[in-house]
């Protein structure tokens, strides 16, 4: 076995790993955003909230495997540390760059609901 | 018999390839009944065959994408030969299909959605906006 393979023995578990976990953090703490954003139909919370965390598991765990063909060579110790890190730095750089655009949207469009909300429940009254 | 490392590497890619069309279909299709209620206004007998044609054709088109891009071919022209090659490339061609079968999985969730609000609009038609006053008319 050279140092590529046991590069990817680490590289896969490892950002496989981080993924899923995120992902369950955010199925498991988003459900309240979607019962907020759903509060007509509470029967789609669940289903939508599993499709999204399913979706999310693909693309990313899909992306951490694309990426593995275009590996340099490595034959030392030092070099695969070097490597290994910076390639799970960029994926893990990646879903925290994600995580917050989701939070940041999350915010403006609720604000924007409720802005308009209000707004047409002056409206009515006057 | 002999076997080459692509064989192999094709023994390795199709199960798992199948095995992750049939999750991700199971998955799906399981959450896409309240959908299918909702647009076929409760009637529960269409809304199940609907659901499961559906899902008969999400079968199909996938695992024929899956057998679709299953060949190996070789870079630069240099055949396979080494077990780290053959991790590579079985990597890079599963992440594909992976990231394929969540584009597709996000495409029918925006089907859905999409089907639901056209019910709902067919279901209570919005009323005809009642017509403007005229500004100037006193």
């Amino acid at each position: 076995m050279n140092y590529n393979v046991l590069t990817y023995l680490i590289y896969l578990p490892a950002t496989a790993f981080i993924t899923i976990r995120v992902g369950w953090m955010c199925y498991h703490y988003g459900e309240v955003f979607m019962k907020t954003v759903f509060s007509k139909e509470p029967e789609l919370v669940k289903p939508v909230n599993q499709l999204l965390l399913t979706g999310y598991c693909l693309l990313n765990v899909g992306y951490a495997f694309w990426v593995l063909y275009s590996w340099d060579h490595i034959d030392s110790l030092g070099e695969m540390m070097a490597s290994l890190f910076q390639r799970m730095s960029f994926i893990i750089l990646g879903l925290g760059i994600m995580h917050y655009v989701n939070i940041t949207s999350l915010i403006i469009a609720k604000t924007i609901k409720y802005r308009f909300i209000n707004r047409f429940k002056t409206e009515t009254k006057i | 018999m002999e076997t080459d490392l692509k064989f192999q590497a094709y023994v390795i890619y199709l199960p798992i390839a199948v095995g992750l069309t049939l999750f991700v279909a199971r998955i799906l299709f399981k959450n896409a009944k309240v959908f299918m209620m909702d647009i076929f206004n409760g009637r529960e007998e269409i809304a199940l065959s609907t659901n499961k044609l559906f899902e008969v054709g999400f079968y199909l088109i996938n695992i024929g994408f899956a057998l679709k891009i299953m060949e190996i071919v070789d870079k630069y022209k240099n055949p396979l030969d080494t077990g780290q090659e053959v991790v590579e490339i079985l990597a890079h061609k599963l992440g594909g299909f992976s990231i394929y079968l969540g584009i597709m999985l996000f495409l029918n969730l925006f089907m859905f959605f999409r089907g639901k609000k056209k019910a709902r609009e067919a279901r209570n038609p919005k009323p005809t906006p009642a017509p403007r006053k005229p500004i100037l008319a006193r």
